[in-house]
């Protein structure tokens, strides 16, 4: 076990070891989900992809990719104003791959993301803490045009704390600090390792429904948010002698519209901007994100889902190489799915997906579409 | 057993008798007894939402300076000691408002009963009258805008009251056989015991209702999160634009909105079980209410 595993069971069992609740753990939301893909993609120009081993010389490629799933939340104790639960997500993917030039690629993806989330009621507000454990790995890591995000393990701990201060408002400071170091016998890749602190703060308004909706078994309302933050990154494999250190400032909104029970549908909007400076001159930046989420219920049994972001940096420097993995200018995500509930616990889901990153300065950019078709079951114990 | 037990309950409430009148009643047409009841109902709901309101102030108060005590008490001995005086002080109040808020939830409880039965009681009159009055007439437009008025008032006061309903068996009728009871005495008395059996399956129904309504939220509240788990699984949605934070995502400012006691299926199997309960409840009533008509039956002979 690594040492950020020790660290993780140190935290949960202090917080049990202090715990006068319930003692029953209970197992939770479990998910196993198995899917079928195909995929195609293309490239254009030479997007540089010095982090990634191989490189191939075709423009298009197409691959097939089978997945298995499974999430689940552990509660450790949950009552007098205190509760503790881990939510787990493990998960393999495996890809078939055609039209490169060099071979025909197999990578195959394994992930594992442990969280903690502690939450205790205190001075007339909420605390929460989420320390979370993340790893990726990556076998056969194939050249553009499938790019890949490359593997990693990464340590992160979210502590927030929120007050309402009026009726259906409430303001929040939340601290982060992460470590995230790539795994991949590539000294580019190790560039990419790095240290995070982030501390942000905000107000949120809740608007309830309407006076028929004031049935608490309906949760029609909307939310509105607004927050600030700074964020510090150290890149201490970048800069010989003198490290790399990033210094952002973000300002960003969040609206939701959850109006699934009496419309059966629900939206979630979130964009923000950010402003980027670093002691090494040639990744200053400014950035804008916005991301959006939403379901539509279809009929009694099906049920449409989306998800999607939009992404775009601009360089406040000229741009001679860019490091797949963190720097592209430009990136859009979609994604779609349509979910059939075959019975209780039991849905069949088809979807599709397209994304596209490209970069400024050379116009090269890859993209990939896929399809797929996924099973989960959701037992109950 | 369940599937039979419905229709059992249904022809037994053919024999159900009406509701007592009580002495508010009498003398008022159906109106003016929806809008007394609605009067009373208004000014008790405002009761225990007054009584809410001000327990709610002392807890958060009670709650904050235990919070400090437990703070100060090893740090500064003194100021705890003087916080745990506060709390002493406030504590015998707190005690008695929250007997109060449970008082007036009762109260507000029993009157929406009683409003619920005048708003049944008017609303079918009026639907009667309406299927008897000619297309065009005006006073069916009446009856017709006065239905919907009333019916949405019933909806709003059922909401209202639902969110109270503690998941609680009432006890069971103490309802036996004496040896000096006659046939009709032990018809009445079984008679008794099916009137709370047809009560208690239409709790059963309702029951069955918002489980499979709750069920039903979950499912697609996971179909939600399998998207979005599926694309953070394998990287998806993760673009190579910014450096993006593992831990976010993590953004509740929403203090009321953390449950910090029931997640959704402990919920739903808390109303399972209450289900299962109220249903071996009525088999008994109903299987009570048997012998004491088969008793009836022998003692006529």
């Amino acid at each position: 076990m690594n040492r950020n595993g020790k660290v993780m069971l140190g935290v949960l069992a202090l917080f049990l070891g202090t715990g006068t609740a319930s003692a029953q753990v209970r197992l939770e939301n479990v998910s196993i989900t198995m899917g079928l893909g195909g995929e195609m993609y293309g490239s254009d120009g030479n997007f540089l992809a010095i982090a990634v081993p191989q490189v191939d010389s075709t423009d298009s490629a197409l691959g097939a990719s089978g997945d298995m799933g499974a999430a689940g939340t552990l509660i450790f104790m949950a009552g007098n104003g205190r509760s503790l639960s881990t939510a787990f997500d493990f998960g393999m993917r495996q890809f078939w791959t055609g039209g490169f030039q060099a071979r025909n690629y197999a990578p195959r993806e394994l992930s594992g993301r442990v969280q903690a989330n502690y939450s205790q009621r205190l001075g007339g507000g909420t605390l929460l803490i989420f320390p979370t454990l993340d790893s990726r790995h990556i076998a056969d890591r194939p050249p553009l045009p499938l790019y890949l995000a490359p593997g990693y393990n990464a340590g992160a701990v979210v502590t927030n704390y929120s007050r309402a201060v009026a009726t259906d408002m409430a303001l929040y400071g939340q601290l982060t600090g992460e470590t995230k170091n790539y795994t991949a016998d590539l000294p580019a890749l190790d560039d990419l390792d790095r240290r995070s602190v982030s501390l942000e703060a905000g107000a949120q308004w809740v608007f309830r429904g309407r006076p028929e909706t004031r049935d608490p078994e309906i949760r029609d309302r909307s939310t509105l948010r607004f927050f600030g933050a700074y964020l510090h990154h150290s890149y201490p494999k970048q800069g010989e002698g003198l490290v790399r250190t990033d210094n952002a400032e973000r300002i960003g909104g969040e609206f939701s519209l959850d109006r699934r029970d009496t419309h059966g549908f629900f939206l979630e909007l979130r964009a923000h901007g950010t402003r980027s400076r670093s002691n090494s001159r040639r990744v200053d930046y400014n950035a804008g994100r916005i991301e959006a989420r939403g379901s539509l219920e279809l009929g009694e049994d099906t049920q449409l889902d989306l998800q999607g972001l939009w992404a775009v940096k601009r360089y406040i420097n000229q741009q001679d190489f860019l490091i797949p993995g963190e720097e592209a200018d430009n990136a859009t995500v979609v994604f779609a799915q349509v979910t059939r509930f075959l019975r209780d616990g039991v849905r069949a889901g088809i979807g599709g997906g397209w994304r596209r990153a490209e970069t400024n300065f050379s116009g090269a950019y890859y993209q990939r579409f896929s399809v797929s078709f996924s099973l989960t079951v959701s037992p109950r114990f | 057993m369940r599937g039979c037990l419905l229709p059992v309950a249904a022809a037994v409430a053919v024999t159900v008798a009406p509701v007592p009148v009580t002495a508010q009643e009498v003398a008022r047409s159906p109106l003016e007894l929806v809008e007394y009841w609605n009067s009373v109902y208004e000014a008790a709901y405002h009761t225990y939402l007054a009584a809410a309101a001000e327990f709610q102030s002392l807890d958060d108060n009670w709650n904050r300076l235990n919070d400090e005590y437990l703070q100060q008490k090893e740090s500064n001995p003194a100021r705890a000691n003087r916080i745990l005086g506060e709390i002493l002080s406030i504590s015998p109040e707190r005690t008695s408002v929250e007997g109060r808020v449970r008082t007036t939830q009762r109260e507000w409880e029993d009157v929406g009963d009683s409003l619920i039965d005048a708003l049944d009681n008017y609303l079918e009159i009026l639907n009667n009258t309406i299927q008897g009055t000619p297309l065009g007439d005006t006073a069916g437009g009446s009856s017709i805008a006065l239905y919907r008025t009333w019916s949405a008032r019933l909806e709003e006061i059922e909401s209202q009251l639902a969110a109270s309903q503690s998941l609680e068996l009432e006890p069971m009728p103490e309802v036996v056989a004496r040896d000096d009871d006659n046939a009709a005495d032990l018809e009445r008395k079984a008679r008794l015991l099916e009137n709370r059996a047809v009560r208690d399956s239409a709790v059963v129904v309702e029951l069955e209702e918002r489980i499979a309504s709750l069920r039903r939220r979950l499912e697609r509240d996971r179909s939600t999160e399998d998207l979005a788990a599926r694309n953070r699984r394998f990287g998806d949605m993760t673009v190579p634009v910014e450096a993006t934070t593992e831990g976010a995502g993590v953004n509740v400012a929403d203090s009321a909105a953390v449950d910090l006691t029931q997640t959704p299926e402990q919920r739903i199997e808390l109303m399972e079980a209450y289900r299962d309960e109220m249903i071996a409840f009525v088999e008994q009533l109903l299987e009570r209410a048997t012998e004491l008509r088969a008793e009836a039956a022998r003692r006529r002979l």
